[in-house]
């Protein structure tokens, strides 16, 4: 036994002694102690980065004797075994026939549609498949977690600033208002520095709050719609919360997508937001010299912020531009960082790391020495919550695809919900958090109070900050107008993933979580003649993941838009499904 | 363009039988209508198993050629469906079950070649040690059944249906069954209208609407099966196992190929939006009873839920072909009250066979729509999976 108060743990990482900081939750230690590899890419054998290090992330952990754990919910205890199974001993002609197993492709081939011949293969499976062995449990559970019904006017989902913004304009008449959040209250201000949106304006906000007694349900995910209630899942009680409400506002706000290029999933290569959650919040260094892909303001603001905390940054521009962009690009520039465009092709060198990255720009092959890669190639608002609420979406995408279809004041279709911040549609800090506070004010209107004199004050303000920025002027007037006709419309402008001209399309992951490739949806589009979303994923398993399709849709997407010509909207959409994320069985269970 | 065989649904049984027509002759036109994407339905919506175990003669023998069609189906096809024989296991908590469970394998299941073995709990405990056995006397095991990749199966056909010249309109739905002079010559849809000289309804759960356009009243009821499927863990649930004790629902635990384990329970609702939701009341029943029998679940993760319909007829076993008083040219083959999936392989073989000649299969024949109206059932009780 240590003492609780030894800052360090020893854990055992494939049978070999780890120091680890006792406080991180087990990913950032592990990366802290130079393992940035959890899992391996089965189809190819090869380990596997990505990382995300957030509750939703698709990442696991395997520790001896249980089920996987999100490493970014779980921090480490005395003892525990973790095994990383990063090889295989069997020759590689065997993996071939596990090339299917998560999709159809290379397994179908003869011999292995024969019987004889798959029933061989089978004996292999538990070799091949990283999954761990539970240990068998005998006693049935006694006692379940009892399970809490919340009872609330208006229940805010997320409580990043816009649903901080929103829940305190909407308590401020009154109304009995709770905020569900399963991270840090304050969510991006937390890791970007956003100007006049700092620890001050958090601090103030979370004052208003507590003034105006709105209930904050910390640690807990609003997992979604079942047909009889809404329900969440407390994290670190491991309670089931059923909810009743009159008024649902979502703050789900937005996530980056992965870049695609060759060797996109190597160790070290981590989202923009995981990379920056890594530093400012567990003092974790994703690595010393950095490059950042994307043109979006969140690419740029990482660049900038790590660049002015002494990191060497390097961005590689993509096609698809955020709002700021001409202002955060100077900006960067002057500070020394080094931006490369018009780069037609990139490929991540390394193994078990990345080593490097070789760029073609203009024709010329540039080698860049880098250790870490940030993505941040386009911003999602995060709909699934939404779409499972039913609230009609439309495909815009400047706002970065699928958005809810509603009014600056957030008002949707559907009459009880509301939507706040960047899940309407990606823009910029200074309109999510005044589009927040109208929706707030507007949810507590619906209710039967009345507006304040306020409410114009904000909406002046807004609507001068989108004059500002006649890109987002325009989007919203189309948002707007669909609001009004109460129909969805396709804005498109045939963007498409980048960096995959001349490169191996093999390795080049769309989806972490099943290994599937831009060539399984090349063949799955052109080869197989599916087209559409649903087959797209019965097809090559697209989003049948850990994620549920949450880091890969867009650019599934986009990539089947590529290969066929169609519109995204003509591709279609998926059905979301409670649970928003993977709930333990015993949790349901709750008295 | 007049076709000769117009398949409305475009589901495994409407795609088998699409298929089989079309490998028995090429010279047909044939044309699958689906009203949403092919699979979309039960096809896809399902526990993924087969088994041959059932309780009535005629199903048997039914499921015994289906089953051998699909261990075919891999070579036939060209789509691998990652067939597992994992077996069915039954546990047994009372006498008067085990009873019966040894007079069924004596009087069908050993003619059939297809006989399970009785396990004792120390039988049980050896091979199945996650399972808790209090209050179970004994298990059945069918070591005769498995588990397949339904996706894959229903490719198969798709493609192999495409191949032979086959042709597949997605989301067109058949609107209206039309008919003159007492026979069929075609069916709407938001297209326009498609003639055809014969129709068959494969529809699922559809299948009782699409038939009441025509009159016809089909005793079938749209049952909602609600289905939990956790994230992938290591494979250790090889059967599909269900759980017979009379507090227990019909509990079926199972995990599939990809490593998903996945469970339901019986709880008699029916689906009327065809939304294929889910409750949370359900849901949480389910939860505490598959703890109950298999402890190690505990922290399983369940990843996404969904129900589905079970096509229940009044004797728990599909109907094919049609009834001399429907318009001519008309056939359903619907009604598998679970069983949809297992079946369809041998389903698309007789129902082919019967179209292209006239001639009634003998094992077709216990089937017939005409049964409710002479009462001649078929005594089938084993519903769940």
């Amino acid at each position: 036994m240590t003492d609780d108060s030894e800052p360090y743990v020893d854990i055992y990482v494939n049978n070999k002694l780890v120091k680890v900081p006792r406080v991180l939750p087990i990913g950032a230690a592990l990366y802290k102690a130079g393992i940035y590899s959890l899992e391996k890419s089965m189809r190819f054998n090869r380990p596997r980065g990505l990382m995300v290090f957030d509750w939703r992330g698709p990442e696991k952990i395997y520790v001896e004797g249980d089920f996987e754990y999100n490493p970014y919910l779980f921090k480490a205890s005395d003892g525990i075994k973790i095994r990383i199974k990063l090889s295989t001993p069997l020759p590689k002609s065997l993996l071939k026939v596990f090339d299917g197993y998560l999709r159809v492709g290379g397994y179908n081939k003869w011999p292995f549609n024969r019987m004889w011949a798959w029933n061989i293969a089978l004996k292999y499976v538990d070799d091949i498949l990283p999954w761990n062995k539970p240990k068998y449990v005998k006693e049935p559970i006694k006692e379940y977690p009892k399970s809490i019904n919340v009872d609330t006017d208006i229940l805010v989902v997320g409580g990043g600033y816009s649903g901080l913004e929103a829940a305190y304009n909407a308590s401020k008449s009154g109304l009995k208002t709770t905020l569900v959040e399963a991270d840090s209250l304050g969510g991006h201000l937390n890791i970007y520095r956003h100007g006049m949106y700092n620890e001050d304006y958090l601090n103030k906000l979370l004052k208003g709050l507590k003034e105006n007694d709105v209930y904050i349900l910390g640690n807990t995910v609003f997992e979604g719609f079942f047909e009889d209630s809404a329900f969440g899942y407390k994290l670190d009680t491991d309670q089931l919360i059923t909810f009743s409400y009159k008024v649902i506002i979502f703050a789900t706000g937005s996530y980056e997508v992965p870049a695609l290029y060759e060797y996109n999933d190597l160790p070290k290569t981590l989202l923009a937001s995981a990379g920056l959650r890594l530093y400012y919040k567990y003092g974790v260094k994703p690595g010393d010299n950095i490059v950042i892909i994307g043109s979006t303001d969140r690419a740029f603001q990482t660049a900038i912020q790590l660049k002015e905390d002494g990191f060497k940054v390097r961005v590689i521009e993509s096609f698809y531009k955020g709002f700021k962009y001409s202002e955060l690009r100077a900006k960067a520039l002057e500070l020394g960082i080094e931006i490369y465009d018009k780069v037609s092709k990139i490929t991540a060198l390394g193994y078990d790391r990345v080593s490097g990255l070789k760029v073609v720009q203009e024709g010329q092959v540039i080698k860049l020495n880098v250790d870490s890669i940030l993505h941040a190639p386009y911003i999602v608002p995060d709909i699934e919550l939404i779409r499972m609420a039913r609230s009609p979406l439309t495909f815009d995408i400047d706002l970065g695809g699928y958005v809810p279809i509603h009014d600056v004041n957030g008002a949707t279709l559907v009459d009880n919900i509301f939507i706040a911040g960047s899940a309407g549609g990606v823009s910029t800090e200074e309109i999510y958090i005044r589009q927040a506070a109208l929706a707030g004010l507007k949810a507590s209107e619906y209710l039967g109070k009345s507006l304040p004199s306020k409410y114009d004050d904000i909406l002046n303000e807004l609507n001068e900050v989108i004059g500002k920025t006649p890109l987002y002027r325009n989007a919203l007037n189309r948002l707007e107008n669909a609001f009004k006709k109460k129909e969805g419309y396709v804005y498109f402008n045939g963007i498409h993933p980048t960096f995959y001209r001349g490169s191996d399309l093999r390795r080049t992951f769309v989806c972490f979580c099943t290994d599937v490739t831009l060539e399984d949806i090349k063949k799955t589009v052109t080869g197989m003649e599916l087209r559409k979303m649903e087959h797209i994923k019965r097809y090559s398993g697209v989003g049948t993941g850990r994620c549920q399709g949450r880091r890969c849709f867009l650019n599934t997407l986009l990539a089947a838009s590529m290969f066929t010509g169609l519109k995204p909207t003509e591709i279609g959409e998926i059905r979301s499904r409670p649970p928003y994320i993977p709930i333990p069985l015993y949790v349901i269970g709750g008295e | 363009m007049k076709y000769d065989y117009i398949i409305v649904g475009g589901g495994i049984v409407g795609l088998s039988i699409a298929y089989h027509i079309l490998k028995f002759d090429r010279s047909k036109s044939v044309l699958v209508l689906e009203k949403r994407y092919v699979g979309s339905g039960a096809s896809t919506r399902n526990g993924s198993h087969f088994r041959v175990h059932f309780w009535s003669e005629e199903n048997v023998r039914f499921a015994v050629k289906s089953r051998e069609m699909i261990l075919r189906i891999g070579s036939e096809t060209g789509w691998n469906p990652i067939i597992m024989l994992g077996g069915y296991l039954w546990l047994i908590c009372s006498e008067d079950i085990l009873r019966a469970y040894e007079e069924t394998n004596r009087r069908i299941w050993s003619r059939y070649n297809v006989p399970v073995k009785f396990l004792d709990i120390s039988e049980i405990y050896k091979l199945f040690p996650y399972i808790n056995t209090d209050g179970f006397i004994a298990g059945v095991y069918g070591p005769q059944d498995g588990k397949l990749h339904h996706d894959f199966v229903t490719f198969g056909y798709y493609y192999g249906f495409r191949k032979l010249g086959g042709k597949v309109l997605e989301y067109t739905p058949a609107t209206k069954v039309l008919f003159k002079d007492g026979s069929v010559y075609g069916v709407e849809t938001p297209k326009g209208v498609i003639e055809g000289d014969n129709i068959v309804v494969a529809a699922g759960d559809h299948s009782k609407y699409i038939m009441s356009i025509v009159d016809v009243d089909l005793p079938l009821v749209n049952e909602r099966k609600e289905l939990w499927v956790s994230e992938p863990v290591s494979l250790f649930i090889k059967p599909l196992i269900v759980d017979l004790r009379s507090d227990s629902m019909g509990l079926y635990i199972a995990q599939s190929p990809r490593g998903e384990v996945m469970g339901s329970i019986d709880y008699p609702k029916v689906q009327e939006d065809l939304e294929y939701n889910v409750s949370l009341d359900h849901f949480r029943m389910f939860s505490r009873l598959a703890i109950r029998l298999i402890p190690t679940l505990k922290y399983l993760r369940i990843m996404r839920t969904w129900s589905g319909s079970y096509v229940m007829s009044p004797d728990h076993s599909h109907i094919l072909g049609r009834d001399d008083e429907w318009p001519e040219g008309l056939y359903v083959a619907t009604g598998y009250s679970g069983h949809g999936f297992m079946m369809a392989p041998y389903t698309g073989y007789v129902m082919a066979k019967y179209l292209l000649t006239g001639e009634i299969p003998e094992d077709m024949k216990p089937y017939l729509p005409t049964r409710f109206k002479y009462k001649k059932l078929i005594k089938e009780t084993m519903v769940i999976g």
